[in-house]
């Protein structure tokens, strides 16, 4: 990040100044406490006591870490070489790119700006940008920089967007369906639900842990910090609460201990068993006793086996052999619990014997070990450097007793402190103390997804039954609030949407609903199949105000895509006659701006054009004032074909019929509901049709009138009416004008390309052509709106005469 | 995520998301407004269309729920609100309208959030009159309906010219609203009460608890407005004491936000945040420094019938608490948004820092992180939930 091009705010500052370390410059503490974060120094992988990035950099210099580890670090030192360590900014980062330079933001306040940021209406992430704070600043902030004219996207804090973790959500969602499956089918079998909840849900709980073991190991270095400790806290659970039946749960915690917290090391063990005379390493004897202080037997046997102790007399033999003999017999699994006296009682025996031999070292030693396997509590906190550590020891030596786990919890947090800056440590030490709700805030702050299952493991356990809180009683369980929490990053992430509403639904909170509604229509329809998806969760939920709004704006997505038979099926659909009808009339208005040729309709359209017997009743009401234009289009189309293939022989579909066309635009014109605005622009082309029907002095023409004279008056009256409403006249006149300055646009267009403008019938030509075609911009409307007076001009003259021809042919 | 190069030859006053987070929209004091991309959330933003939107500075803008196509409208210090509808979803927009109700500058603009009260715009500018525009038929979007007037603090013009001008709108997101079981119960006390809450009410006898769930949601309409240190809930009345039914543009000041000390920023609504959320929040950016976070819990209105008897009006009102307040900007605070469930709010101001809040089981507000403009900070355990401070 360092290697940003600093950016200079200060009028004057040198480069040296932008990266001064000026800590206690604007270096405000989050939250007005300086107290470090919980989980500010995750736990690596392998444990808790991973230092953070900080102390990392410190030690890297005096430690022997792994070549690739040094590697790592000291890339990190190089990228971090600008950075103060002692600015107070837990909990901030910089943006993306961030355009102030290091301490020159009080620079950046005094240039009156400041810093605004929207969050995105979606998305756990925003856009930030630097906006000036006055609108009439009474001083010169000087010249506008181009960082000040950018955008600065940027997540959320704490927002998990990695591919891998999607993923792991939804193995995590698919266990949790696998896990309702299989209580539906136990309770339907036994009618005992609990007893086969407590065969199913260790299971399913071991099998969750396994999940979230492979996925920590897969999700970006990141994210994988708190999952690690989330891990490490939900397999705590699994191991006090969701035990395996093959194991007891004393053998449970101390795996939990021994995975999360390994000790003693493979390096320290391979140092000391490698030598020649292992058992005159200094740590020898430390190294025995802590892997008997970890349940660590075997390993503590093989210890022994290959310490090259001498033994200088039978008796000593006797005691070693009896020690690994008490070692490799240790009570495992089912038969642990009441083996556990006898198996102690031969580690007191074995440690009567080895306190009476000569050698103090070897008498010492195993004297020690004797006290260890029969779980004296001393000797045990002696080698222990945690109250984990003195937990899990006591619990598997002293004596296994599910109830007395808080005893000893208790016992070894008086010893040992429980780090409170740690959520992973706290969040541990509440479950040992049997505050399971206390625990679940805690891995709600590691990771929200392990937390939530957590929580239904828990719950399914009617582990949560006695967590009452006068302060939350109001609010929902804390299993549902944490699957609420859990769904809202689902939404945030839209391919888990469907996920993210599973949840959502499987809680008890009424008001879930209010969310699925807020949310259901902010998800982009995709497509069809998404849009699918989304109707049946609003028909699942009852949302039908929500259906209608998805299916609309899905409708105008498809609209300006030029998918507008689709759009009118899906509007159809929800009964959105509104949305259905202007569709129509836009297509009529589109056709009668664009002239010629309608628009090439869809597959879906052209379908409802052709073929009025497949189309739906209900479009096919809305779509007739479209039918009739395509169809008069239609056949002015064919009649401009047959005109251009005049030698040629006739083509399949026939030539097209004026009076047919005539009469399709006149019954349109007298439509009832036809907008009135439309209504000049259709009788000028209407009246064009009429003057050019002596051009065709053959059967395009039809015989006698093109038109019957009661239509002819109807749209006399029609245009008379039209006149004497000022309002309405407007409105159609401001329409003719836009078809005409689409028309001239057209036609200057096609000139300058020397091609043949209309191939179709464009009525809109001979009063375009020509006419003041080199005008400039300002006065083009101007321009249009004559042409339009004109045209209605002539509208007026053509009406009467058509009337008057038509009654006379009529007399005749 | 690299920054973005929006092409603006002047300062960035605003910047708008569509409905889906796939358009993005900047104005500018360099009169335009440009309009970004993208197809999905790991898209970069990319270039779509610019607008020479105004003859000044730009100061808002909004898009419109997508039901009604791919509409933005913008307002400026040229006294105007403009709306522009794009047919290619964004790739060029083309003016439909200009509403010029205003006699100063208009200092923003918000659309309706929930479509299904129509196509509404609400505005305020300079002179502290929050105007409330309709587009009756969506599909002439050249007919706008100025249908609500009301000066929101008397005297603010004068003071805006005096001082900074500092006017936001924010529209409640929900077009419904969710009741406490319970409130159905909570009637005022009434001397001649009877058991059955609605006996007054034309609902009809129907057993106490079938009442409450029915009216356990309500239709509602309704935005908060700021005009200099005042903050106000204006809503749609469905109830008229004197001729019994309100009209169509009944909106009305209701609640008012409290103590604000210095001018306020900016307003943000979120609706019935999750989490067992029956209540809405606003969230107030303040020049006196703080973020505050209030909670509105609904509850029903009721009046004194003829025979003394109280009876749902079938309105709404509020309880107004202050559940939050912060002052961690150190200084100014220019703006707050909401995440789309309510639970997460950033606010940015004079410190050089977006800060992001989020409220945690005990429902109690919690900083869980800051972006700064400044170059240099690295967060501890980025993507790390756990840097919660508590």
């Amino acid at each position: 990040m360092s290697s940003q091009p600093t950016f200079n705010f200060g009028v004057g500052a040198n480069s040296g100044g932008f990266m001064s370390n000026n800590s206690s410059s604007s270096a405000f503490s989050f939250g007005g406490s300086k107290q470090p974060m919980f989980g500010a120094s995750s736990a690596s992988a392998s444990g808790f006591m991973a230092s953070t990035s900080h102390q990392k950099m410190d030690e890297d210099e005096q430690s022997d870490q792994e070549e690739e580890e040094e590697e790592e670090e000291e890339d990190e030192e190089d990228d971090d070489d600008d950075y103060d360590y002692d600015y107070d900014d837990f909990g901030v980062t910089s943006l993306p790119d961030a355009p102030v330079a290091r301490g020159m933001l009080p620079e950046f306040s005094k240039r009156d700006r400041t810093l605004k940021f929207l969050m995105d209406p979606v998305l756990s992430e925003g856009a930030a940008w630097i906006a000036r704070k006055h609108l009439k600043a009474d001083k010169v902030d000087g010249p506008v920089l181009p960082e000040e004219t950018k955008l600065y996207p940027a997540l959320v804090p704490g927002t998990k967007r990695a591919p891998e973790y999607s993923s792991f959500i939804v193995e995590s969602h698919n266990l949790f369906i696998q896990l309702q499956l299989a209580a539906q089918e136990a309770a339907a079998s036994t009618q005992q639900p609990t007893i086969e909840d407590e065969r199913i849900l260790p299971r399913f709980a071991n099998q969750f842990l396994q999940v979230v073991d492979a996925w920590r190991r897969r999700v970006p270095s990141a994210l994988e910090p708190s999952l690690s400790d989330a891990y490490v806290l939900c397999h705590c659970l699994v191991a006090t609460y969701f035990v395996d039946p093959s194991v007891t749960r004393a053998e449970a915690v101390m795996n939990w201990l021994n995975q999360s917290m390994p000790r003693p090391t493979t390096e320290e063990t391979r140092d000391i068993m490698t030598s020649l005379r292992p058992v005159d390493q200094p740590g020898f004897w430390n190294l025995v006793h802590l892997t008997a202080t970890r349940g660590l037997f075997l390993q503590c046997s093989n210890c022994l086996k290959q310490s090259a102790i001498i033994a200088p007399d039978q008796a000593t033999l006797g005691v070693l052999q009896s020690a690994i003999s008490v070692l490799e017999s240790a009570p495992k699994g089912t038969q642990a619990f009441l083996a556990h006296r006898q198996w102690r009682a031969r580690a007191i025996t074995f440690g009567d014997d080895a306190a009476r031999l000569a050698d103090p070292g070897l008498r010492h030693g195993l004297t020690t070990l004797s006290r260890i396997l029969r779980g004296d509590i001393n000797t045990l906190f002696a080698f222990s450097e945690t109250w984990q550590e003195a937990t899990a020891a006591l619990f598997l030596l002293h004596d296994p007793s599910p109830a007395r786990l808080t005893e000893y919890f208790d016992l070894a947090t008086k010893e040992f402190p429980i780090d409170s800056t740690l959520l992973v440590d706290e969040g541990c030490a509440a479950l040992f103390a049997n505050n399971i709700a206390k625990a679940l805030v805690c891995a709600e702050g590691l990771d929200i997804c392990v937390a939530a299952h957590m929580a239904d493991f828990c719950d399914r356990q009617r582990m949560l039954d006695d967590f009452i809180d006068v302060e939350t009683i109001e609010r929902p369980s804390i299993r549902d609030y944490l699957f609420i929490r859990h769904a809202e990053v689902c939404f945030a992430m839209p391919e888990l949407f469907v996920v993210g509403v599973a949840y959502l639904r499987d809680t008890d909170v009424k008001e879930n609903v209010t969310l699925i509604r807020n949310i259901v229509t902010q998800i982009y329809p995709e497509d069809e199949e998404m849009v699918e998806h989304l109707l049946v969760v609003c028909d699942d939920v009852g949302l039908d105000t929500e259906k209608g709004e998805i299916v609309t704006a899905w409708s105008k997505l498809q609209l300006s895509r030029n998918e507008i038979g689709s759009a009118l099926h899906w509007l159809s659909s929800v009964h959105n006659y509104v949305d259905t009808r202007a569709v129509v009339w836009t297509l009529v208005e589109r056709s009668l701006l664009q002239g010629g040729a309608c628009p090439l309709p869809d597959a879906i359209l052209g379908e409802f054009l052709t073929s009025p017997g497949l189309c739906p009743d209900v479009i096919r009401e809305f779509i007739a004032p479209y039918a009739i234009y395509y169809s008069y289009r239609q056949q002015l189309m064919q009649i401009s074909s047959s005109c251009s293939e005049e030698d040629e022989e006739e083509e399949e579909g026939g030539r097209g019929s004026l009076k047919e066309a005539a009469m399709h635009l006149a019954s349109l014109i007298q439509f009832a509901y036809l907008p009135r605005k439309y209504a000049l622009a259709l009788i000028a082309e209407l009246l064009a049709l009429l003057q050019l029907a002596p051009n065709f002095a053959d059967e395009r023409a039809g015989s006698g009138m093109l038109l019957p004279i009661a239509d002819m008056s109807q749209i006399m009256t029609l245009f008379y009416k039209l006149e004497k409403d000022k309002r309405e006249f407007s409105q159609s006149f401001e329409f003719l004008c836009d078809v005409l300055g689409e028309g001239r646009r057209e036609f200057v267009e096609s000139r300058r390309m020397q091609k043949n403008h209309s191939e179709s019938f464009d009525w809109r030509v001979q009063f375009v052509a020509g006419d003041g075609l080199d005008v400039e911009e300002e006065g083009e409307r101007k321009r249009v709106e004559k042409v339009a007076a004109k045209v209605c001009r002539v509208m007026r003259e053509s009406l009467v005469k058509e009337i008057s021809r038509a009654y006379l042919e009529q007399e005749q | 995520m690299a920054s973005l190069i929006t092409g603006h030859a002047d300062l960035i006053h605003d910047i708008a998301y569509d409905h889906y987070g796939r358009l993005l929209a900047t104005c500018s004091s360099d009169q335009h407004i440009r309009v970004f991309s993208r197809k999905s959330s790991a898209d970069p933003w990319t270039f779509l269309s610019a607008t020479h939107a105004h003859e000044r500075n730009i100061l808002s803008l909004t898009f419109a729920p997508p039901q009604f196509g791919t509409l933005l409208a913008s307002c400026s210090e040229d006294q105007s609100v403009r709306i522009f509808f794009s047919s290619d979803n964004g790739r060029a927009f083309d003016r439909v309208a200009t509403l010029s109700d205003s006699p100063g500058a208009v200092h923003k603009i918000a659309f309706a959030k929930f479509g299904g009260h129509g196509l509404k715009l609400a505005t305020i500018g300079t002179d502290s009159v929050v105007r409330l525009y309709h587009a009756a038929d969506p599909s002439d979007l050249r007919q706008w309906h100025l249908a609500v007037e009301s000066e929101v603090e008397s005297g603010s013009k004068r003071k805006a010219q005096d001082m900074q001008a500092s006017f936001s709108v924010a529209w409640c997101p929900a077009g419904v609203v969710t009741l406490p079981p319970s409130s159905a119960y909570n009637k005022p006390s009434s001397s001649s009460s009877s058991n059955n809450t609605f006996a007054n009410s034309g609902v009809g006898d129907l057993p106490s608890r079938i009442s409450a769930l029915e009216i356990s949601e309500r239709s509602v309409e309704q935005f908060v407005v700021s005009a200099m240190t005042r903050v106000v809930v204006f809503r749609k009345r469905y109830y008229n004491s004197q001729t019994g039914s309100a009209g169509p543009y009944d909106f009305e000041e209701c609640e008012e936000l409290p103590g604000h000390e210095d001018l306020v920023r900016d307003v943000a609504w979120a609706s019935n945040a999750a989490a067992g959320g029956r209540y809405e929040l606003i969230a107030t950016a303040c020049k006196d420094g703080y973020v505050r976070i209030f909670k509105l819990t609904p509850r029903l209105s009721y009046a004194a019938g003829d025979t003394g008897e109280m009876f749902p009006t079938g309105e709404i009102e509020y309880d107004v608490v202050l559940a939050a307040s912060f002052d961690d900007h150190h200084g100014e605070v220019w703006k707050v948004s909401w995440n789309v469930s309510g639970t997460v709010l950033s606010s940015s101001g004079d410190d050089g820092q977006a800060r992001f809040w989020r409220a945690n089981y005990r429902g109690e507000w919690i900083g869980i992180g800051s972006l700064s403009a400044e170059q240099g900070h690295v967060a501890d355990n980025a993507g790390d939930e756990g840097d919660e401070e508590r």
